[in-house]
């Protein structure tokens, strides 16, 4: 009957230090992390999590609220002045209760956030820190441990509650604050007695300011002295648990027919108390030894109890014969700080940052680094997304983790739809996705532009899409084309073409919090390289469209037509589309996510963007560089020239002064002006800089180059310097590039110097601009405003994306771009992230966009 | 009237941040003692003593603790104040003496000392000449041989060391201490009772005692009627200054403790940082630093849910300069008559 079996222990220890292939190893890899919560400066002694959120207590003195789903900060619970180092849930009350190491239990609605009542524990401060707290709910009593080893509880059953209500009205039971001999008094040579205006704290105490407040949020109630068993343990009771009438794997049901709860308690003390719950409190019926230091935390699973202790122990009893059946060490002399169960599996949580699962047979079978500090708490809960389960741990490295610890049948890299039950496919997906480091502007990560090219053609492939490769140019990377088939109907189905980039910006680890090319969550946002720009956007509408496929509600065709080289400049990607336009086929739309919001919470669709033309200037002596000490003054300097010449690019005004280059720009309408006043008012930046940006043409100096070495004694044989120009509607951009080049070369004749000028143009890229009156445009705005409750804003960009205007010309339609990111989102910069919440809205718009657009005939556009 | 305070850390401690710093601090107490009601003489300056173990364990220095002590006032002692600043430990027993009658001198300073296990007491031993012949009877030589002073509390202090197995001993089990000063008090008791020294005259038996290891302190009283000497503890991870003038905050960023105190009175004003000990208690502090309140159950006991244990008086404790601060809403004058009593 009584077995200690060391042999588990021993082996998890073998682990942890070598990888061990003797039998039995951890047969799980490490859980992926879903996402985590919190900043870095608070230490999280407790958690819980209902239906919808996750409640976190620690350090500081508020109770932080987290949605489940969005993995956003709800709220925070203010009221507590100390450390919060128990949470607890009466779920049929929707209730939440929190101890504190202010010596009081509150009760918040998990439904309003609001404060309901105040508990305040007999003798108060007395009672020192509130370790524990288990609510009953047969008989609608909340126990407590406490500091100063007594048990205490309280019932809120509906009669004892008005009960004590009428007394606190009568004046019975005044819940205030009593003068206290030693913390109220006053120095002994004033010969005062003590009050309650002694102030010992200093002025500027927060703990004494909100103490008397705090009274006035909810009703208090005190603790009598009857409701109190002293001594229950020798140390503090740091934690407990509920074992329920009913329980799973119980032989002889009649054993606890009277159907009562009973009650475990562990403490400093090292034992583990058994108390039957009654009606007049609980009674002690068994101490269970574990003689391994501090009983830290316990957890009940069937007929078995988990004692987690100091030493690393974990001791296990069979509640039937109240016997120790056997010793888990899980690593020797970590203390273990926190258990959970989930079906008959056990997880330890140690001081040293591992948490471990323990199968019902207790072996480790699995064992992974979950913080950086001291795991202090765990919870088991559904997951929001499936029907499964997550882990849950905090630690005093002030983060809260979600882990996916349900075990998937077959999880390979493409394999990922109904594998994982807990991390849905979108996620998962990006995960795997991101992880690829398509740097298109390093050849060294060629090969990976490749490998994101055949995963994205497979993941869309798995998401119901025909897809394929096509090739641009000898050592280009692939575009990958993908169409998504809507049903057959009785009219052609509409056409949309969906353009995107799987290329990504280099990102040097530096300024980074987590690795670039690894998805991290972290309070609702996913961080990574592309996340924003571009793959999230990417996979979000290809999930748009692979949940209607599988509802069979698609009822147009979506073309994925996803380049690898758009940070690049997307060269080769014309001609790769001309060339392979008949497998294309037929567009009435192009779609395309590659951009921003205005702001963090207002949607927005983008419908314009400038144009550019870079240009590369050059003057030379054609003779070398010379030494200006010996020189100096008997030569026509390059940069001299160079310096009049730009100057005849612009006046002082910032006006560009090439002629005609104002002619053609389209004058701003009332209605488009309106537009600015209203943008104006969200981003709180004046109109007049918006149209500056978006609307007006301009022109940019980017560098000056020299030859030779650039110190102060040189002359320069040849200099440089790279100018560009955005262009606006509906200026040409062949014209435009002309007549920059005729002006430079007439501004450089009229120098008469002997000196040579070179201009040459690098890069162009056309305007675009969308037609606000477009039925596709409305369909989108309507689907904008329909998910997300608001019309949205009508923005343009100052920059360029040549591909979208040479898109609409060679297809012959119209364009749409839809944001989906926020405007804090960095794309290109360090700490790369999206919205989760921005991802998922952006899909559902995508869904109802795609819905919308069928019910009609293709719009045709003119 | 005497005032102590312990510390016992995962980590050293800064000496100042006990003795000196804090609003509260032990040499404040000793002149400015907020639970001492009689009035007559409210400076105690009659010598300190602090001790401390290493917190790195050496062989040549060996492993018993270092002590210092002085017959100066602890506030006017500019060694304690230097040494204070530059003496990290990662135990600290610290005492300021107060005497009303006895003798000033350098041996009757605590804390005591007989190889590692340090002992520091808070109260007095009620009229202990007479049981002072029949406690030295029962000594070994050594034992006898090595009280240096003239007090009650340095004799109490042989009392216990006769008490353990082996006061030699490498090591000491809690078990072991705990069993010795309960042995202590029983003794102590049953020579009282064996001279016909009433309740009306209990004594007070705040004793506490370490290896380096364990602490263990008692708040005691021989009576069913009064209060004991006050005793009071703190526990947390960090214990620092949040706000000038000394307001120190023990703050809980970990469900164990890194830190704890045992004090008579509290270091600061913080009331939620700060639990009473029990009347009749004993405490214990375990080397993996957990806390274990044990009332010591014998004829003096009176339960907590018991409305006796809210009613013991507190004069006694109070014409001593002892009070516990347990039950006194209203202030109590000090009585001018109190007894002349070393402490």
């Amino acid at each position: 009957m009584l077995s200690v079996s060391l042999y588990d222990g021993i082996y998890s220890l073998t682990f942890s230090s070598t990888a061990s292939v003797s039998n039995p190893v951890p047969s799980l890899p490490s859980p992926a992390l879903v996402h985590s919560l919190g900043d870095e400066n608070r230490s999280v002694l407790s958690l819980v999590a209902d239906t919808d959120h996750v409640y976190v207590g620690g350090q500081c003195q508020d109770i932080s609220v987290w949605s489940k789903r969005s993995y956003t900060l709800k709220t925070s619970l203010r009221g507590h002045t100390g450390s919060i180092l128990a949470l607890e849930l009466a779920e049929e009350k929707l209730w939440l209760f929190s101890a504190s190491g202010d010596s009081t239990v509150r009760i918040w609605s998990t439904v309003t956030f609001a404060p309901i009542y105040v508990l305040h524990p007999y003798l108060e401060t007395g009672a020192g820190d509130l370790f524990s707290l288990a609510w009953n709910p047969k008989l609608q009593v909340i126990y407590i441990g406490c500091q100063n080893t007594s048990l205490q509880w309280f019932e809120f059953s509906k009669d004892q509650i008005g009960q004590r209500i009428q007394e606190i009205s009568s004046g019975l039971s005044t819940p205030s604050r009593k003068v206290h001999k030693f913390f109220d008094s006053y120095p002994q040579y004033t010969h005062r007695p003590a009050d309650l205006f002694a102030n010992n704290f200093g002025s500027l105490s927060p703990s004494f300011l909100e103490g008397d407040t705090s009274y006035g949020a909810a009703s208090a109630f005190n603790i009598p002295a009857s409701n109190v068993i002293d001594s229950a343990h020798y140390g503090y009771v740091y934690c407990m648990a509920l074992i329920s009438p009913v329980r799973t794997g119980a032989d002889d049901s009649t054993l606890h027919s009277d159907g009562e709860y009973q009650l475990l308690t562990g403490s400093g003390d090292e034992t583990v108390k058994i108390w039957n719950c009654a009606q007049s409190g609980p009674a002690h019926i068994h101490t269970l030894d574990c003689s391994h230091g501090a009983v830290l935390s316990l957890a009940v699973q069937g007929e078995s109890v988990f004692a987690g202790c100091q030493d690393g122990y974990v001791k296990v009893f069979d509640l039937e014969t109240k016997t120790l059946i056997r010793t888990i060490i899980v690593q020797e002399n970590i203390d273990i700080l926190s258990l959970s169960v989930m079906h008959s599996d056990l997880f330890t949580c140690s001081a040293n940052g591992q948490v471990q699962r323990w199968s019902p047979s207790f072996n480790c079978i699995s064992s992974w680094k979950a913080h950086d500090g001291i795991v202090l708490s765990s919870s088991i809960t559904m997951s929001t997304e499936t029907n499964g389960f997550v882990l849950v741990t905090g630690a005093n490295d002030g983060l809260v983790k979600i882990w996916d610890v349900v075990v998937p049948l077959n999880r390979d890299l493409l394999s990922m739809p109904n594998t994982s039950p807990t991390i849905d496919t979108m996620t998962y997906a990006l995960s795997t996705f991101v992880s690829i480091p398509s740097v298109s502007s390093d050849p060294l990560h060629r090969g990976n532009c490749q490998q994101a090219a055949i995963w994205l053609k497979k993941c869309l492939r798995q998401l119901g899409a025909e897809s394929t490769l096509l090739p641009t140019y000898e050592l280009g990377n692939p575009l990958v084309l993908a169409t998504f088939c809507g049903s057959q109907g009785k009219h052609p189905k509409p056409r949309i073409l969906f353009y995107g980039h799987y290329d990504v910006i280099s990102a040097p680890t530096d300024g980074w919090d987590s690795d670039p090319f690894s998805v991290d969550g972290r309070n609702g946002y996913l961080y990574g390289r592309g996340v924003t720009d571009n793959k999230g956007p990417i996979i979000a509408i290809a999930c748009a469209a692979a949940e209607l496929l599988r509802r069979r509600a698609l009822d147009v065709d979506l073309i994925f037509l996803i380049e690898g080289e758009e940070e690049v400049g997307s060269i080769g990607f014309m001609d790769a589309v001309r060339k392979h336009k008949s497998q294309i086929g037929h567009v009435d739309a192009i779609l395309l996510s590659n951009s921003t919001w205005i702001t963090e919470y207002h949607p927005c669709i983008t419908y314009g963007l400038r144009g550019v033309v870079h240009a590369r200037v050059t003057i030379s002596s054609g003779a070398p560089d010379r030494h200006s000490g010996i020189e100096g003054g008997a030569v026509t300097e390059p940069m001299q020239d160079m310096i009049r010449l730009l100057a005849t690019l612009t006046d002082g005004q910032r006006k560009v002064t090439i002629p005609g280059f104002y002619e053609s720009v389209r004058e701003q309408t009332v209605k488009e002006k309106q537009l600015y006043e209203l943008l104006s008012e969200v981003t709180g930046s004046p109109g007049s800089v918006l149209s500056s940006r978006w609307r007006e043409p301009s022109l940019t100096v980017h560098n000056l180059a020299v030859s030779g070495p650039g110190s102060s004694t040189v002359i320069p044989g040849t200099v440089a310097a790279e100018i560009s120009l955005r262009i606006v509607p509906d200026q040409d951009l062949k014209t435009i590039s002309q007549s920059l080049v005729s002006h430079l070369q007439n501004s450089f004749h009229a120098l008469r110097s002997p000196n040579s000028l070179f201009v040459r143009i690098d890069h162009t890229a056309d305007w675009w601009l969308g037609d606000l009156e477009d039925p596709w445009f409305n369909a989108l705005e309507t689907a904008v405003c329909e998910e997300w409750g608001v019309q949205p804003l009508r923005i343009r960009e100052g920059g360029s994306i040549p591909s979208i205007p040479n898109l609409e010309k060679e297809f012959g339609c119209r364009a749409l771009h839809l944001p989906l990111g926020q405007s804090t989102d960095r794309a290109h910069l360090p700490n790369e992230r999206i919205s989760l919440s921005n991802l998922r809205r952006g899909k559902s718009v995508v869904k109802r966009f795609l819905a919308k657009v069928s019910d009609t005939r293709a719009p045709i556009i003119s | 009237m005497c005032r102590f305070v312990i510390y016992k850390g995962t980590s050293p401690v800064q000496l100042s941040h006990l003795l000196t710093r804090p609003c509260h601090s032990i040499i404040n107490q000793a002149f400015d003692s907020r639970l001492r009601l009689d009035h007559r003489r409210p400076i105690n300056g009659d010598g300190f003593g602090v001790g401390w173990y290493d917190t790195i364990r050496d062989e040549e220095l060996g492993s018993q603790p270092c002590f210092f002590t002085s017959v100066t006032p602890a506030w006017n002692n500019a060694n304690l104040a230097r040494l204070a600043e530059k003496i990290k430990s990662p135990l600290v027993f610290a005492h300021v003496r107060a005497t009303t009658a006895g003798s000033l001198s350098l041996d009757n300073c605590h804390p005591f000392v007989f190889g590692k296990i340090m002992f520091m007491h808070n109260g007095g031993i009620a009229d202990f000449h007479l049981i002072k012949r029949r406690l030295q009877s029962g000594l070994s030589d050594e034992i006898f041989n090595t009280i240096q002073g003239n007090t009650d509390s340095e004799w109490a202090f042989a009392l216990f060391l006769s008490k353990l197995p082996d006061p030699h001993a490498k090591t000491f089990t809690v078990k072991v201490l705990q069993q010795a000063m309960l042995d202590t008090i029983a003794t102590l008791n049953n020579y009282a009772e064996e001279a016909s020294i009433t309740e009306e005259l209990p004594s007070l038996m705040n004793f506490c005692v370490t290896d380096g290891e364990s602490v263990v302190a008692t708040r005691y009283i021989s009576s069913r009627q009064d209060e004991a000497a006050s005793l009071w503890f703190s526990s947390g991870t960090t214990f620092s200054e949040y706000m000038k003038g000394g307001h120190y905050k023990m703050t809980k960023a970990d469900k164990r403790e890194n830190i704890i105190m045992i004090a008579s009175e509290p270091l600061t004003f913080e009331k939620a940082d700060w639990m009473e000990i029990r009347t009749n208690n004993m405490v214990v502090i375990t080397p993996k630093m957990n806390v274990l309140q044990i009332p010591i159950i014998d004829k003096f006991y009176v339960s907590p849910s018991d409305p006796a244990a809210l009613n013991r008086g507190t004069d006694f404790a109070a014409a001593k300069g002892l009070l516990s601060p347990r039950n006194c809403l209203s202030p109590v004058q000090g009585r001018d008559t109190a007894p002349q009593i070393s402490i």
